[in-house]
Parts: structure tokens; C-alpha cells; sequence
């Protein structure tokens, strides 16, 4: 029994040499994020406006209720996103948004540095995730 | 017209199943009573078939190719398959043909979820398109008022232009071009036409057709449907509110579980814009400053009682619902001690309405407005029943397009139902009574009188003869400005009719022969025999929503709820309200503005009704209101008159409320609250009740049941009192109409008394209905303000071109606005809508009537 003890505390002790931790140390280091991460959304743009086109879909499909899209029409009579505005705080980062928009307007990037001071700032509107 | 074949009856069987129909029913009709679904696209049960998608093909066996199901009348023995493999297939060959030029716009079009292309493309599971035509796109027409028609989304299904043309009569709506090229366009769209067709939004369906102001605002799918009715027009209109994060966004109807059959009036189409308007009253004030419900109250309360009853006098409004109004005139007699109530009624329906009980014990209509459909003739008189009563339009264009009725109008002006009728007598002000006198006349004379109806039900049979033989047709006819000839056509019409349904309106009941014309109906809706059987009657139209139960709960000093005269039922309703006594006397609105002037009335009430732009001689209320110590203003929208008031009392808007609205055919509505009140608006209701509580020191129900069970209970109005309906709700019902034997009284006949010169009528225009609307972008959009119409002829006379300033004078008062040259009135004849506050048309206006002689000039 003793000899299983000695085995086992070797490995944590080796752990414990230089160069064998697994602790990453953020927010000096950080790991390489998966291509398919879901983290902040962004919208894409198109030209000189943004790609969405207001159908409403992301906030019917969105399961945490946190996008707001207000619809209005340009000077072209072309349907845009007056408002467009998504809750961080609320989100669960599930791409369900992603995968409901029909114009591919809306994605996930890799950004998940998401703290914040102000429960206000949690807010992101179109300008932000336009950025 | 024979009734034998209709009646006969067809067996078919249909995937196995068997069924009988009547005979010249389609294939589809026997499918639904089956409860089998055959796709459709083009199908509308409530107008004739177009054919055109053939998405609804079934086998006949013997039939070679498949049929269509919705315009294949069905025959005795045939043997109906509705899905096989091939005919699926088919089906879905149909359906991508329809995708050839439809673009792939569901995320930005308004009909996406809703859309009958879109759940067929998914219930058929069309993912390809595998057909190629040339690309005829034809550009978005955005220049209509309040439609935008994308071509491109149309399947030529024919819907919108069937609506106009076979239901309403008011759409011009047309198929252009042939081919693939076609598409809907418009009859003539250089001229305004102030008629405009909701329902074309309503039926189209895909997203060919979309609201202007409802466009982009929300997703259908995401909006709540909370059955109601609608807020203009004297019938009720069974509608659904589509409400969202407390807001009303649109109106809609659904098809054959309304009794107006999904059809909608321009008010729910597109005038609701009133309740989100950046106006609305939001808090109560006092001295217009905004201060705490309680103190607005007890500001009120304490002038009441400072003043006394005597000097406190109060107008309501048909807006308002019955338990509202009852609460009002409870208010005043029983709490204020006063009995100065009266109501906007007292210029219009009012006068009708007493004149109706005494010739005919009537109140309201003498039959459900359906009626009118079965009707073989129709006379409308005196009215613009399209803008007055969309519903009972519906009705009359049901009667002549199914029924083949004969339809005869009689009006001052070209209105819009003018332009369908058989014969069109287009009189003189002045003439009104002795035109429906001379029609009496020459019914009797040429020996087609409901005779049988007279001898049971009139009691002064011997006078008919006698007060008929003073009319003289043709001196009649002169006066009115008509033709003998046409006189007499409309009187063999009315008299070979076996059933004839008479409606009047605005024109009859705001005018100054308004006794005199209302008994001449009485005495033509006798003679035709309108009031007995089951098709016809005899309808008073009123574009107010509630004009029947404001009536009925006797907001007037002469009568208590219910028509009891006021002297003698005093005494039970004090006990019933647990006071000493009810206050004596009492003055009507024309007395009231008198005493105001003369400094009597000190304190006074409006609930929902603005005198400065609607009661005639506005001019003369403007002073009065500006004179009198004490103005409480209850309403929902900020004016002019708010400005005026000592203390606003913010209301709660027709879809912030629940309660009972009766139509003119007395049937029940139940309004339903669909959104809270905005700001701190209270509903009407609670704001009477709270002022009740003040004065008496008593609690006040709430409860809509509750009121209508007291006031049932001191009345003979109701035969039942509690909620009935599946999802459209009633609330009460009240007893029908049917004539005692020797009953009714045969009233003298009127002689024409025509007016001379130039003649201005105030009105109500298509779009607007009180001042209310005036307040909807919606409504703006087709009338953003007052015109003036008038003739080409006295335009060329007086120097006038089309949008040019002009101003009208009479013997009361003036007023200035834009012309409008119009061939909707005859020569000697203006026109002006009285919805709007800068216009002002009814300060011309002398109290008691509608048209004045006036003198007009440019500037
Ligand atoms: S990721 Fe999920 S929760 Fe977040 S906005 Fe999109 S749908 Fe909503
Ligand atoms: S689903 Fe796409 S197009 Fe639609 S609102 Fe969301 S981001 Fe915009
Ligand atoms: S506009 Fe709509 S209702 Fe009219 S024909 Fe086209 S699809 Fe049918
Ligand atoms: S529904 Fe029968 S042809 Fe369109």
C-alpha cells in the first residue's frame, strides 16, 4: 500500500517541478481559441451598411429573449435595422442567432473578454457590433 | 325568383366518403363539410373564384385531367379523389410555377408568417425551382395613400380586386397587363379618392399588399391577438387588436367567425394611430399643472360641492362605453345633484332616435343589420354610408351583388355608394321629408302598399289617405331639384320589392328637418312594409361606436336609463342609489351653452367630447368654454379644449379598456382590454366611479357585470345580462324589435321647405371619424387637414382653382381653408369634413343642423 502512496505522490510532485503545471496564466497567456467558439457576436457589414436586413428571426429564435430589432426602411425603401441591440448579460452564447439568420448577418468571434464596470455597457448596440 | 333549384340537394362522394350539398356548390364547399383540406391560393369563400393557381386540382373519375375544386361545381354521383401521388405532384408544379418571379424576400416582407405561399411551400416541402421565365420585375409601387403594392410578391390570386368590386365597393383595384406582365394597379391614380380599400391588405395573401403605417413595425408572429371590436362605426365590427410590449400595432379580422365576416372598416384598417400618438393625455392636471390623481379628484369634488348642482352641467360622448355613460349620468344626478347632462346626440340621433319610439315604439334598428343582405331593395337616404357605417355598406353591396337588389340612393351629394345604385336622386336641402313623403305617396298610388302590414299594425289607418293626398308628387319632385320620372322609378323599385330595407344618416339626422324626415321614413318604411318579415327593416346608420347605448342609458334630462320619463321615474332610481331625491328640471346641451353665456352654469364637465370642433356653432362653444369658471376636460388626446381646462383628467383609449358598446341593430360588444392605459391614464369608468365615491361617500362597483346588472335591474332595456360568445364576446342582450297590432302611428306628411343659394354641408369624410382620428398618422395621410369641396361650376363661378385658399360665411360664423374641386358635389352644393380642429367647419354651422346658406371667397 505504501508503494502505491509513494507512486501516486510522485506524479503530484513532479507536477510540481517548473514546466509541468497546467494552470494557464491569464490574463499574461492565453490559449488559442477554437475556430468554431462562440464568443461576443458581431454583425458583418456590407458596403457601407450592415448585412442584417431586420426579419426578426434572431430575437424569435434566441432562447434568452436578449436582441432587440426595430425595423425601419431607408431612403432606398430598403429594410435595415433601426435598432439592433443585444444583452450580453442575458446571452448564453448559444449561436442559435447565428444559425437562424437567413442573410448571414449575424456571427460569433473569438472575443470573450466581455467584463465590464457598467451593467449599461453590457448593452452592445449595432455601432459595437458592427466594430 | 324562383327558390326550387336552389334549395335541391347533390350526393357526391369524396376520397371515399359521402356528402350532400346543395346543388351549384363547389367541390370545395362539400370538401369542407367534410372537414377534408384541399390546398388553396386564389380561393376566398367570401368572393366568386378567380381559378387562376390551380393548386387545388382533384380527380373526378371519368374526367380525364384533374379539376379545379374551388370553381368545379359539383354534380350528382361523382366520385372525387383529392390526393394521389400524381395529383401532389402536380400540386407542387403549381406551387414552384408561383415561385418562377417571386423573389426570395420572406426576412424583409411583412407578410412572412402569415403568408399562404410560405405555408404551402412548406407543408408541400418545395425546396427547388426548377422552371426559368424571362424576369419581369415590376418596381414596388410606394405612391399609393397607405398601401404599398410589391408586384413581384403577387400571385394574381385576384383577392384585392374581388374585395373592392363583389364586398365593400369602395376599391379600384384592377388587374393591368396580361400574362406574366400582369399585375394590380389602380383605376384611375391621378385623382384623390378619399375612399380607400383596407380589406385589399387584408385579403391578399402574400405580400403583394402592405399597410403603409403598419410596415416594418413588427413581426406578425410576435404580436398578440385580443379579441375586441372596433371603435368607428355604428355596427359591431368583431376585430382582433395585435398588440406587443403594450402598444397596438395594427387591426385585423378573421373570416367566418365574425359576424362581419373578416371585413374591416377604414378606421380598424388604418386609423387606430390615435392610441399610440405622441398626444395622449399622460397625467391629471389641475390649473395645467400635473398633479396626483387624488388631488385632481378632490379639486373637482370640492367645486362640486361649493357650487352646487344648479350650476354644474356635463356632456359625454358615444365613445364611451354603456357601463360609462350610465356611470356619467349617475355621476351627475345622483352625486352632483344635477340633471344637466346631455350629450353630442342631442344634434343628431337624439332627435331620430324619440321620433322613431313615438311613430314605431322603435329603438335602433327593427332588425339585425343582416337584414339588409336579404333585403330585394335598398334605400339609403341621406346618407354616406360607406365613411358612415362601413359595415352596413357591406351589407347593402352584399344585397345588390349576391341578391341582385335593387339599390336607390338619395343624397345631397355624389357619394360613394351613389355611383353603384340603380337610381340615384340627388336633392335639395330642405327637401328631404317631402321627397320620402312623395315616395309614400306613389307607392300607394300605384296600389303596391303593405297593405295587410297596415291593417294589423297602423292605428290611424283612415289618416294614410288623408295626409297623403296633400303631397303633390310633382311640385315635390321640382322643389327637391329632381326628376318626376326617377321619382317614380324608385317608388315602382320600392314597391315591387318584396322586401325593402331602408337606411338613413348623418344627412337625416343632423339636419333641421330632422323630425319632420324621420317620421316620413317611419311612414315609408310602413308603407313599404320594411318592418315586418325577416329580410329589410328600417336602419338610423351613426358613425359613433356606442350612439345606441349612450341612448339607452339616457344621458339627456328628459329621460332616466332605459327611456323612463325623468320626472316619474325619479323617485325609483334615488332609492335604487340610495339618495333623498333626484335634482329637478334639468337643461339639454343647447340650453346649457345658454347658460353659460349667462353665467348660470359655472362648472362644466366633458367626457369624451370636444364641442370646439364638433357641436355646430363651435364658434359660439369656444366663447362659452372660454367664460366658464369651472372646465373639467376628460379625455384622451391634449386639443385646444384641453388647454382651456381647469382640471384634465387623462382617459384610458378605447383598446386600454373593457366594457359594452351597443350597435344600431342592438346587439352587444364587449370591449377588451388590450394594452394598459398609457401614462396614468385611468379608464373612464374608474375616474366616474372615483368622483361618485367623493360625492357620496359610497363604494362604486367596477365590475362591468355588476353595472350592468343594476342598470338592467332598474330598467326593461336587457333580456339577459352576462358574457356570452366563444372568442368575441357579448355582454347583455337586448329585447328585438316587433311591431304591436295597431301600434304605430302614421305620421302627416312634411312639405319642402328647399334652400336657395349656395348650400355648405359639414360631414363626415371617409377617413376620419370624429376628432379622434385626426390624431392617426394613418388617417392624415389620406386628409392631413379641412378642405372645402366644391362644385367645378361654382368654382369657375366665383374664380376658384383647386387648392386655392377660400373662405365660407354664413349667418353664424366663417371659415377658411383650402378648396377642393370635386365632382363629389353637385352645383350649389360645398362639402366640408367637420373632423378638424384648424378648419373648423362648424362654426358655420347653426345648432340643429348640418347644412347652412353661405357665401364663399377666395382668401
Ligand atoms: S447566442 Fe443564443 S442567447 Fe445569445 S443572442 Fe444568440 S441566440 Fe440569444
Ligand atoms: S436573423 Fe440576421 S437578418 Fe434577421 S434580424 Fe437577425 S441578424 Fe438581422
Ligand atoms: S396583390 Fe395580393 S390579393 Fe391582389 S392579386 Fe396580388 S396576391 Fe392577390
Ligand atoms: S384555389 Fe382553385 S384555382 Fe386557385
Amino acid at each position: 500500500m505504501i508503494k502505491e502512496f509513494i507512486q501516486g505522490l510522485s506524479i503530484t510532485a513532479k507536477h510540481l517541478l517548473p514546466g509541468h503545471t497546467t494552470t494557464v496564466e491569464y490574463p499574461k497567456q492565453k490559449l488559442e481559441i477554437a475556430e468554431r467558439f462562440r464568443g461576443l457576436h458581431r454583425l458583418v457589414p456590407d458596403h457601407d451598411r450592415e448585412k442584417c436586413v431586420a426579419c426578426g428571426l434572431c430575437p424569435t429564435v434566441c432562447p434568452a429573449k436578449c436582441i432587440t430589432v426595430e425595423a425601419g426602411e431607408d431612403e432606398n425603401g430598403v429594410k435595415y435595422p433601426k435598432v439592433y441591440q443585444i444583452d450580453m448579460l442575458r446571452c448564453i452564447f448559444c449561436g442559435y442567432c447565428v444559425e437562424a439568420c437567413p442573410v448571414e448577418a449575424i456571427e460569433m468571434t473569438g472575443e470573450y473578454e466581455l467584463a465590464s464596470y457598467k451593467r449599461e455597457d453590457f448593452c452592445f448596440t449595432k455601432e459595437r457590433l458592427l466594430k | 325568383m324562383s327558390n326550387k333549384s336552389e334549395n335541391a340537394m347533390v350526393n357526391l362522394t369524396i376520397d371515399g366518403q359521402d356528402v350532400q350539398i346543395e346543388a351549384g356548390a363547389t367541390i370545395i364547399v362539400a370538401a369542407e363539410k367534410l372537414g377534408i383540406k384541399i390546398p388553396t391560393m386564389c380561393y376566398l369563400k367570401k368572393v366568386s373564384t378567380t381559378g387562376a393557381c390551380r393548386v387545388c386540382l382533384v380527380d373526378v373519375e371519368g374526367v380525364d385531367t384533374p379539376v379545379t375544386a374551388c370553381n368545379t361545381v359539383a354534380t350528382d354521383g361523382i366520385v372525387v379523389t383529392t390526393s394521389t401521388p400524381e395529383l401532389e405532384k402536380q400540386r407542387k408544379d403549381m406551387i414552384r410555377l408561383m415561385l418562377v418571379n417571386h423573389p426570395l424576400d420572406c426576412p424583409v416582407c411583412d407578410a412572412a408568417g402569415e403568408c399562404d405561399l410560405q405555408d404551402i411551400c412548406f407543408d408541400y416541402h418545395v425546396l427547388d425551382q426548377p422552371f426559368t421565365a424571362e424576369d419581369v420585375a415590376v418596381a414596388k409601387i410606394t405612391d399609393w395613400p397607405l398601401i404599398e403594392n410589391v408586384p413581384s410578391r403577387c400571385v394574381l390570386c385576384e383577392k384585392c380586386v374581388k374585395v373592392g368590386y363583389e364586398l365593400t365597393g369602395i376599391g379600384d383595384f384592377r388587374v393591368v397587363e396580361r400574362g406574366d406582365k400582369a399585375y394590380i394597379g389602380r383605376k384611375d391614380s391621378n385623382q384623390i379618392d378619399p375612399y380607400i380599400e383596407g380589406n385589399a391588405v387584408a385579403v391578399c395573401p402574400v405580400g403583394a399588399m402592405i399597410s403603409k403605417p403598419f410596415k416594418h413595425s413588427a413581426r406578425s408572429w410576435t404580436l398578440d391577438k385580443v379579441a375586441s371590436i372596433g371603435f368607428a362605426g355604428g355596427s359591431l365590427e368583431q376585430v382582433d387588436l395585435n398588440v406587443k410590449n403594450n402598444k397596438l400595432y395594427r387591426i385585423t379580422s378573421q373570416d367566418d367567425v365574425t359576424i362581419n365576416d373578416g371585413l374591416l372598416s377604414f378606421d380598424s384598417s388604418f386609423g387606430y394611430g390615435f392610441v399610440n400618438s405622441t398626444e395622449r393625455l399622460l397625467a391629471p392636471m389641475v390649473n395645467q399643472g400635473a398633479v396626483e390623481w387624488s388631488e385632481a379628484l378632490k379639486t373637482v369634488v370640492a367645486k362640486a360641492k361649493e357650487l352646487g348642482g344648479e350650476a354644474i352641467a356635463g356632456l359625454s360622448s358615444a365613445r364611451l362605453t354603456v357601463e360609462e355613460n350610465y356611470l356619467f349620468q349617475k355621476l351627475f344626478r345622483a352625486g352632483f345633484k344635477s340633471n344637466n347632462l346631455d350629450s353630442e346626440a342631442r344634434f343628431g340621433m337624439q332627435r331620430s332616435s324619440e321620433q322613431l319610439s313615438k311613430v314605431l315604439g322603435l329603438r335602433g334598428a327593427s332588425a339585425g343589420i343582416e337584414q339588409i343582405a336579404a333585403a330585394d331593395a335598398v334605400l339609403v337616404f341621406g346618407s354616406d354610408i360607406t365613411s358612415e357605417q362601413p359595415q352596413i355598406n357591406y351589407q347593402i353591396q352584399k344585397a345588390c351583388r349576391q341578391n341582385d337588389a335593387q339599390l336607390l340612393v338619395v343624397n345631397m351629394r355624389q357619394v360613394r355608394i351613389a355611383e353603384q345604385s340603380n337610381c340615384f336622386l340627388n336633392y335639395v336641402p330642405g327637401s328631404e321629408a317631402a321627397l320620402a313623403g312623395a315616395l309614400t305617396k306613389l307607392i300607394v298610388e300605384n296600389g303596391q302598399a303593405a297593405d295587410a302590414f297596415l291593417k294589423k299594425y297602423v292605428k290611424n289607418t283612415a289618416d294614410i289617405k288623408k295626409s297623403l293626398a296633400k303631397v303633390n308628387v310633382e311640385k315635390v319632385a321640382k322643389a327637391a331639384g329632381v326628376s318626376v320620372e326617377l321619382l317614380k322609378e324608385v317608388a315602382v323599385a320600392l314597391g315591387e320589392a318584396s322586401s325593402v330595407a331602408l337606411v338613413f344618416g348623418g344627412d337625416v339626422t343632423k339636419s333641421a328637418q330632422c323630425v319632420e324626415t324621420t317620421q316620413a321614413l317611419a311612414n315609408l318604411a310602413m308603407v313599404s312594409g320594411a318592418l315586418g318579415g325577416d329580410a329589410g327593416g328600417l336602419f338610423p346608420a351613426d358613425e359613433k361606436p356606442n350612439m345606441q347605448g349612450l341612448l339607452d342609458v339616457g344621458v339627456c334630462p328628459e329621460s332616466l336609463p332605459g327611456y323612463q320619463d325623468y320626472a316619474k321615474g325619479s323617485a325609483k332610481f334615488a332609492q335604487a342609489w340610495g339618495v333623498a331625491a333626484l335634482p329637478e328640471g334639468g337643461m339639454n346641451a343647447e340650453q346649457v351653452l345658454a347658460a353659460i353665456e349667462a353665467g348660470t352654469i359655472k362648472f362644466l364637465y366633458l367626457a369624451g367630447t370636444n364641442p370646439l370642433v364638433t357641436f355646430p356653432e363651435s364658434g359660439r362653444w369656444k366663447a362659452a368654454l372660454k367664460k366658464v369658471e369651472f372646465l373639467v376636460v376628460q379625455d384622451i388626446l391634449s386639443s385646444e379644449l384641453t388647454e382651456l381646462a381647469d382640471v384634465v383628467l387623462p382617459a384610458a383609449a378605447y383598446s386600454e379598456k373593457s366594457g359594452t358598446y351597443i350597435s344600431c341593430d342592438n346587439r352587444s360588444g364587449l370591449l377588451q382590454k388590450a394594452i394598459c392605459p398609457a401614462g396614468e391614464a385611468q379608464s373612464d369608468k374608474q375616474i366616474f366611479a372615483q368622483l361618485l365615491e367623493g360625492m357620496l361617500g359610497k363604494s362604486q362597483s367596477l365590475c362591468n357585470q355588476t353595472i350592468l346588472e343594476e342598470l338592467a335591474g332598474l330598467t326593461d332595456l336587457f333580456t339577459e345580462v352576462g358574457v356570452s360568445g366563444e372568442t368575441y364576446l357579448s355582454s347583455c342582450v337586448k329585447q328585438g324589435y316587433a311591431p304591436a297590432a295597431a301600434a304605430l302611428t302614421f305620421s302627416a306628411c312634411a312639405a319642402a321647405t328647399p334652400t336657395k343659394g349656395l348650400q355648405l354641408i359639414s360631414g363626415k369624410m371617409h377617413a376620419h371619424t370624429g376628432v379622434t382620428s385626426t390624431y392617426a398618422a394613418g388617417a392624415l395621410e389620406i386628409a392631413p387637414e379641412g378642405y372645402i369641396e366644391i362644385s367645378v361650376a361654382d368654382a369657375d363661378k366665383a374664380g376658384i382653382a383647386d387648392g386655392a385658399q377660400v373662405s365660407v360665411k354664413s349667418a353664424v360664423g366663417s371659415a377658411s381653408g383650402v378648396a377642393r374641386i370635386s365632382g363629389y358635389v353637385p352645383q350649389g352644393i360645398l362639402f366640408a369634413p367637420y373632423h378638424f380642429a384648424g378648419l373648423n367647419i362648424q362654426q358655420v354651422v347653426p345648432t340643429g343642423q348640418n347644412t347652412v346658406a353661405v357665401e364663399i371667397s377666395k382668401g
